[in-house]
């Protein structure tokens, strides 16, 4: 297990397939944490921890919203003319 | 004192740990598995009896004509889709709980983990054939993975059920694919093509009541009927936290219907996260 060091404003970004943990906290302080974890979209949100405080909404960024809502699940492949053939077209 | 909590802490794990790896439970036979590996899908013939069938028409024939609640019907150009079939009771509501087809999909996507994604149906009418799908490794829709790991282990993303409500077959509204395309390395070179001029696919050949199981990660397509529409069910299972298809989210109402039946219950689940 390899210690990650961290001083007050730094953040440290890694796969969830890491083998990762929180060791005791030896200080007589409380630490905080800001957890945010990112997903495809069609993953579901992990309970209701992507409910976001009233006013969200209006003060965030577009590019906020976007993260937050994620764009739709099940996107065609880019490029790719879904739209039926008809037998004439088709010969 | 640390390392007694870290001790601890590896016994809990213990007890998590069949669900995030797997059951380790093997449903399917090693011809199955062997199969569905090299090729991507594997066909089930007589899925549904031929009363089935026919219940199964007449309730999508009354849905199309005026769906009931909770069901959507969607036109595509010609194509008509209807959205969220469970919801119409009866045979549409048992079919994705067979005992066999509930058992394939738990060895290939996650054990007990899984949940159904979308239930739809599809009318084809005479003439008209899709494009063919991307699939492979090429493939930017990262929910269609196909996936199997060195231990023997299946973890696939998207896999669907296919039921054809009609006959059909080569050269007859035949439900074709790129057999093994779910392993390709780049993409297929078909774009903008009708099917019909593609020597790759391989036309499956389903009698009313068959079934194909298929990895979404395959090229795939319908290719056109000559004289009748065709009907087709398809039903698509994910792991546990895959989100639902738009449009089809099971309502209260299914949902109260489905507690008594253990397995219907667990597939209808919301998305949700293992411990």
């Amino acid at each position: 297990m390899q210690t990650c060091a961290c001083r007050a404003g730094d953040a440290v970004i890694f796969s969830e397939d890491l083998t990762h943990g929180a060791v005791q906290n030896r200080s007589r302080k409380i630490r905080r944490t800001i957890f945010a974890s990112y997903a495809p979209s069609f993953q579901a949100a992990w309970d209701d921890q992507i409910e976001t405080a009233s006013g969200f909404e209006e003060r965030a960024t577009p590019r906020q919203l976007e993260l937050v809502q994620g764009p739709p699940p099940f996107d065609s492949a880019p490029g790719f003319n879904l739209s039926p053939f008809r037998a004439s077209e088709s010969g | 004192m640390v390392e007694k909590r870290l001790y601890q802490q590896r016994e809990e794990e213990k007890d998590i740990r069949p669900f995030q790896t797997g059951t380790g439970i093997e449903y399917l036979t090693d011809e199955d598995r062997y199969v569905f590996d090299i090729t991507g899908y594997l066909v089930l013939e007589d899925f549904l009896t031929a009363a089935q069938v026919g219940e199964a028409t007449r309730q999508l024939q009354g849905s199309l004509a005026s769906p009931p609640e909770h069901v959507t019907l969607r036109r595509n150009g010609p194509e008509v889709e209807l959205l969220n079939v469970v919801e119409c009771g009866g045979i549409l509501e048992q079919a994705f709980v067979q005992e066999r087809l509930v058992e394939a999909m738990q060895q290939l996507i996650w054990g007990d983990q899984i949940r159904l994604v979308s239930s739809r149906a599809i009318v084809r009418e005479p003439g008209i054939s899709g494009h063919i799908s991307q699939g492979g490794l090429a493939d930017p829709r990262r929910y269609t993975r196909y996936r199997c790991f060195i231990d023997g282990e299946f973890r696939c993303l998207l896999v669907s059920c296919l039921i054809a409500l009609n006959d059909t077959g080569s050269g007859d509204g035949s439900f074709s694919v790129i057999p093994s395309s779910h392993k390709s390395n780049f993409p297929h070179p078909y774009g903008g093509r009708p099917p019909e001029s593609v020597a790759a696919l391989n036309d499956l050949s389903l009698a009313a009541g068959s079934a194909v199981i298929f990895s979404e990660s395959i090229s795939h397509c319908m290719k056109r009927s000559r004289t009748e529409s065709k009907l087709w069910l398809l039903y698509q299972y994910g792991p546990s936290y895959m989100v639902d298809w738009p449009g089809c989210e099971a309502s209260p109402e299914l949902m109260r219907r489905a507690a008594a039946d253990e397995t219907k219950a667990r597939l209808l689940r919301k998305p949700y996260y293992h411990p």
